[in-house]
């Protein structure tokens, strides 16, 4: 079941009794939501061109899983919009076509200005090698506005796009958790 | 990961496969983007991929390609910070 609401824990009294309606509000849907919080692995299987220098959000257009809903493959497809307000872990993998000069780099961007966290990489050391950059963070979002995007940069000196070759591609994968 | 069945080139008639995408202005509000996915045989240049192109872009129309005939909107100017100064010997 998704869906649900984030639990509040009931704080059991002297004397309280318990009856099905209640077990199910304070315990059993507090449980379903522990066992299956906001998840949300998305890819990017088709790709995207980058210019030289500039950092842009890199368009996720597709979903393994996204349990609450919290992206689009049509608009926005590079946003994660948290749909339960807390803390999650977030992570982006980015992959670059093969390319041997100058930087990457991936990032991870709250509401397009925040950046929650980010890592250099390096080209390729020869032409017709891959290159591959990670980020991962911890990030509140909000609930309802708050969202997040990876971004990626690379200074070739020429535009430059990503890669999807044999499955392997880029990345954006969110988790609530903490509330 | 597989390309999902529902991506499909976004050119009218066309059925093969998306292979790359870029991203256009949402008709109504401005500060979104909507995904255009195209084949290799309907795809508009690296450069041009690279940018946000008008909601009325024709791309990827092939009458209009490998250019699109619209002005998209210039990249951002805002690079990463540079970082901090490595120590000498880093």
């Amino acid at each position: 079941m998704t869906g649900l609401a984030a639990p509040i824990p009931y704080q059991w009294q002297v004397g309280d009794t318990g009856n099905a309606a209640l077990l199910n509000a304070q315990l059993y849907n507090g449980l379903t939501f522990l066992l299956g919080p906001p998840i949300a692995s998305l890819y990017q299987a088709t790709v995207q061109s980058l210019l030289s220098g500039t950092s842009v959000p890199i368009t996720m257009d597709s979903a393994t899983v996204d349990s609450y809903a919290g992206h689009s493959t049509t608009t926005n497809t590079s946003r994660y919009t948290g749909q339960i307000a807390g803390w999650y872990w977030v992570m982006a993998t980015l992959d670059f076509a093969t390319n041997a000069t100058g930087a990457r780099s991936a990032s991870i961007l709250k509401n397009g200005t925040t950046t929650v966290t980010g890592a250099f990489g390096s080209a390729a050391a020869a032409s017709g090698l891959y290159t591959t950059v990670s980020a991962a963070g911890l990030v509140y979002l909000n609930g309802s506005t708050d969202y997040i995007e990876a971004y990626g940069y690379q200074t070739s000196g020429a535009g430059l796009s990503t890669s999807s070759v044999s499955g392997q591609c880029s990345s954006l994968t969110a988790w609530l958790v903490h509330v | 990961m597989p390309v999902p069945s529902t991506l499909a080139c976004g050119h009218t008639g066309c059925v093969a496969a998306p292979v790359v995408q870029w991203q256009r202005q949402h008709a109504v509000e401005e500060t979104w983007t909507d995904a255009v996915y195209a084949c290799a045989a309907h795809a508009v240049t690296l450069d041009l991929a690279a940018m946000i192109h008008q909601p009325t872009c024709p791309g990827p129309n092939a009458l209009t390609l490998p250019q699109c005939g619209c002005a998209p909107a210039p990249p951002p100017t805002v690079p990463l910070p540079a970082g901090p100064a490595l120590p000498t010997g880093w």
